[in-house]
C-alpha cells in the first residue's frame, strides 16, 4: 500500500514538473507571439502612415503646381491624340528593300 | 517512561479540569502508544490534505484557461475603420493611429509643476488651461488629440504621475477639401455623421474600405474649372458633376463653397451644404431636352412641327416672353436651339398634364434620389399639375430639383434612351444594373443632335462650351431665383446651368456644371448668362477630362459619327439651311 503510495507520489511529482515546464514554454511562446504581433501593427501603422502621407503629397492641386513650375508639359490638344491603329506600322524589312532596289 | 507531574491539591475547579484533559495521567503505556498513533495519524492526514491542497491549487493555476484567455487577448486588436478610395485606388479617408495626452487630476502631486512644464510642449494650451483641467473633478481629462511622436517622448522624459499617454485613432482626409461633401465626416467617436462616412458605416466601422466611382483627377479638374469661374463671375458657389452615363457611375462631384474636412468645426454652413445633391432649384431651360424628347416620344410633335413665337403667350394672366424673341414660327429643333420659352410653353400643351407628369416620375424627378449620400432632398413639386405646371415646367420653372436629378434624367434624354439611378459606388464589372427604357433610340438620336447644334450652330446658347474634337452637345438654362422672403422671381439673382453630353454621337459622359448668382461683368459685356458663364467651364473639364477618361478626340466629318446624328434638322428658317455638327 505504502509503496503504491509513493509511486503514486513519484509520479505526480514528475507530470507535476512536466506540465510546470510546458506551460513555462508556453508563456515563453505566447510572449514572443505578442511581440510579433506588435511588430506586425507597428509595421501596418507605419504602412498606413506612409499611405496617406503618399496620398497627401500626391494632392492634384499640389502635383499641378510642382508641372507648372518643374516641368514644360501642357495639356495635350486634342489634334495630338490618335488612336494606336492609326499610326502606319513600320514598313517590313523586304519591302524596304524591293523599294530601294526600284530605284 | 515518562513520570506524570503529580497534581496538587492547589489546582482545583475548571483549571484543573483542563490540565487533565491536556495532560492526563497515563498509567498504562499501551493505552499512551495508542494515544499517540492516533495523534500522528491525525496530523499527517491535516498535513497531507493542506498540500493536497495546495497542489491542486497549483495544478488548477497552471492549466486554468484564464491565463491563456489573459494572453490571447493582447493579442488580437480590434479592427480600425475601413478606408475610403477613389475609383484608381487613391487614398481619400484613412484612420492613422495617434497618441492622445490625458491627466488625472487624482494622481498629480504638484498641478503647479505639471502645468509649467507640460504648457510649452503643448501649443495652443496655457498654463493656466492646464492648471483649469488640472482643477475638475474627474480621474480623466483629456488634454490633446494629437501629439506627435516628438513631443510624446518629451513628455514621457518628465516623468509626471498622473499624466497620460494612450493610443487613439485620428480619421484623416489627406486630399483636404477636394471631395469634402461625398467622403463626409465622423464625429469624436468615429461614427460617420455626414456623407459617405454616414451612409457606409456599417461598412466602415467593420473594418472594411469602400471605394467610390469618383475619379480624384477628373474630381480635381471639375473642382479647379468651377472655382476659377465662379471667382471670375464673383458667383456665390456653384455645383458640377460628371457622370458615366452607360452605368449611372459619378465621376465627380463638386459642390462649392467647400471645407476642409480635416477642420470639420471650422466650416460655414454655407460650405457644408452639398449643393449638387441637397440643393433644389428650378433648373430653367435645360429641361427644354426633356420636354423636346417626352415630345417627340409620345408622337406629339415631329421634326416638321411648327410653333409661331411672334407674340408673347398669356396663360391665366402670366406672360410667357422669349430671351431672344424670333418674329416667325419656329420648328422643334430651333425652340430647342433657340431656348424658346414660347415654343417649349406649345410643345408642352400638345404633350398635356398628365403625359408629362408621368415622364418626370419615371425619370427620377419626382422622388428622392436613391443616390448613397445621406445629404439628398426631395424635388419640390406642383400638388395641382395643371396646366400653366406644364407650361412652366416644360421650360425649367415650378419643379425644383437638385443637379443629381437633373443629370439622371437628361442622361437618359441624350444617352440611349434608358434611365439609371447615379451612383457613387465603384460597380463590379459583372454587377447588374437596372435600366429602365424611357426614350426610343430615334428620339433620343434627334435630341443629341439637337443638343450638338446648340453647341456647333452660330445662334446656339453654349457655343463656349465646345470642345474640339470631343463632340460637345449641350443646353444652356439660366433661371432666376425665387426672392428670399417674398413672392416672385428676383431678375437680378440668377441660377446659370449647362448640361453636356460627349461625345455626342455615342454619348458616354454626363457633365453638369452650375453657377450660383453670377454678376454681369465688363469681359461679359454685361451679360451672366448660362452660356458666358458654366459653357466655358464646360468646354474647360471636357478637354482636361476626356484624357483622363480615355475618351479620344473624334473627326465630325467621318461617316459612321454622321449616321448616329439627324442630319435632317431645319435650323435657320427660310434658307432651309441643313444642320451642320
Amino acid at each position: 500500500m505504502l509503496r503504491f503510495i509513493l509511486i503514486f507520489c513519484f509520479a505526480l511529482a514528475v507530470s507535476g514538473s512536466a506540465l510546470y515546464m510546458t506551460k513555462l514554454s508556453v508563456d515563453g511562446r505566447y510572449d514572443r507571439l505578442s511581440a510579433l504581433q506588435a511588430e506586425i501593427t507597428e509595421a501596418k501603422n507605419r504602412a498606413i502612415i506612409l499611405e496617406a502621407e503618399w496620398a497627401y503629397l500626391s494632392r492634384p492641386d499640389r502635383l499641378l503646381k510642382l508641372s507648372s513650375s518643374l516641368l514644360s508639359m501642357r495639356p495635350i490638344t486634342p489634334n495630338r491624340v490618335l488612336p494606336l491603329e492609326s499610326i502606319p506600322l513600320r514598313i517590313p524589312e523586304e519591302e524596304n528593300k524591293r523599294g530601294d532596289d526600284a530605284q | 517512561m515518562r513520570n506524570n507531574p503529580p497534581l496538587t491539591s492547589k489546582k482545583s475547579g475548571f483549571a484543573a479540569a483542563l490540565w487533565r484533559r491536556v495532560w492526563p495521567s497515563r498509567p498504562d503505556p499501551d493505552k499512551s502508544r495508542r494515544v499517540a498513533r492516533a495523534r500522528l495519524l491525525i496530523a499527517g492526514v491535516i498535513a497531507s490534505s493542506c498540500f493536497m491542497g495546495i497542489s491542486a491549487k497549483a495544478v488548477w493555476l497552471v492549466t486554468s484557461s484564464d491565463t491563456f484567455g489573459a494572453n490571447k487577448s493582447n493579442v488580437a486588436a480590434s479592427a480600425p475603420r475601413g478606408a475610403i478610395y477613389d475609383r484608381k485606388g487613391r487614398l481619400l479617408a484613412t484612420t492613422l493611429p495617434m497618441m492622445r495626452l490625458h491627466l488625472d487630476p487624482k494622481m498629480v502631486l504638484d498641478p503647479y509643476e505639471v502645468a509649467e512644464k507640460l504648457a510649452p510642449l503643448l501649443p495652443g494650451k496655457s498654463e493656466a488651461d492646464i492648471l483649469k483641467a488640472l482643477a475638475r473633478n474627474s480621474r480623466f481629462v483629456e488634454l490633446d488629440r494629437k501629439i506627435t511622436p516628438a513631443r510624446h517622448a518629451a513628455i514621457l522624459a518628465l516623468g509626471l504621475p498622473g499624466v497620460n499617454i494612450s493610443q487613439t485613432a485620428l480619421r484623416s482626409y489627406p486630399h483636404g477639401a477636394e471631395a469634402a461633401h461625398l467622403v463626409g465626416q465622423v464625429d469624436r467617436d468615429g461614427r460617420g455623421i455626414a456623407g459617405m462616412e454616414k451612409s457606409m458605416d456599417d461598412r466602415l466601422s467593420a473594418g472594411r474600405d469602400v471605394h467610390l466611382s469618383i475619379d480624384l483627377g477628373v474630381q480635381a479638374i471639375v473642382r479647379q474649372s468651377l472655382a476659377y469661374q465662379i471667382e471670375r463671375f464673383e458667383g456665390v458657389g456653384g455645383a458640377g458633376l460628371v457622370m458615366d452615363m452607360q452605368n449611372g457611375e459619378i465621376i465627380s462631384l463638386v459642390s462649392l463653397p467647400d471645407y476642409d474636412p480635416n477642420h470639420f468645426a471650422d466650416a460655414s454652413e454655407d460650405a457644408l451644404f452639398n449643393r449638387a445633391t441637397k440643393g433644389v432649384f428650378e433648373m430653367g431651360s435645360i429641361f427644354k431636352v426633356l420636354n423636346t424628347a417626352i415630345a417627340l416620344e409620345t408622337d406629339t410633335a415631329s421634326l416638321g412641327s411648327s410653333y409661331d413665337v411672334s407674340r408673347p403667350l398669356y396663360i391665366s394672366g402670366f406672360p410667357i416672353s422669349d430671351y431672344h424673341p424670333y418674329d416667325r414660327s419656329l420648328n422643334l429643333s430651333e425652340v430647342l436651339v433657340y431656348s424658346s420659352n414660347i415654343g417649349s410653353a406649345k410643345v408642352a400643351e400638345d404633350i398635356g398634364p398628365v403625359l408629362q407628369r408621368s415622364y418626370m416620375e419615371k425619370l427620377g424627378l419626382l422622388a428622392r434620389p436613391s443616390l448613397e449620400l445621406p445629404e439628398t432632398s426631395q424635388p419640390l413639386y406642383p400638388q395641382k399639375w395643371g396646366r400653366l405646371s406644364t407650361i412652366t415646367i416644360s421650360y425649367g420653372y415650378g419643379l425644383s430639383v437638385s443637379p443629381v436629378h437633373a443629370a439622371g434624367a437628361i442622361a437618359a434624354a441624350a444617352g440611349n434612351g434608358e434611365f439609371i439611378a447615379p451612383t457613387l459606388l465603384l460597380r463590379d464589372a459583372d454587377a447588374v444594373i437596372e435600366r429602365v427604357r424611357i426614350f426610343s433610340p430615334e428620339t433620343t438620336k434627334k435630341v443629341r443632335s439637337m443638343m450638338r447644334l446648340v453647341v456647333s450652330h452660330k445662334d446656339g446658347t453654349a457655343n463656349y462650351a465646345d470642345a474640339p474634337g470631343y463632340l460637345v452637345g449641350a443646353k444652356t438654362g439660366s433661371a432666376e431665383k425665387l426672392k428670399k422672403g417674398a413672392r416672385g422671381y428676383n431678375k437680378k439673382a440668377n441660377l446659370t446651368s449647362v448640361i453636356a453630353a460627349f461625345p455626342i454621337h455615342n454619348p458616354r459622359y454626363l457633365v453638369f456644371v452650375m453657377v450660383d448668382e453670377p454678376k454681369p461683368q465688363k469681359f461679359s459685356y454685361g451679360y451672366a448668362t448660362a452660356g458666358w458663364v458654366a459653357a466655358p467651364v464646360i468646354a474647360e473639364i471636357v478637354k482636361k477630362a476626356a484624357p483622363v477618361l480615355g475618351v479620344l478626340p473624334v473627326d465630325i466629318k467621318a461617316p459612321e459619327i454622321r449616321q448616329n446624328l439627324e442630319p435632317n434638322l431645319n435650323i435657320g428658317g427660310k434658307g432651309a439651311i441643313f444642320a451642320s455638327f
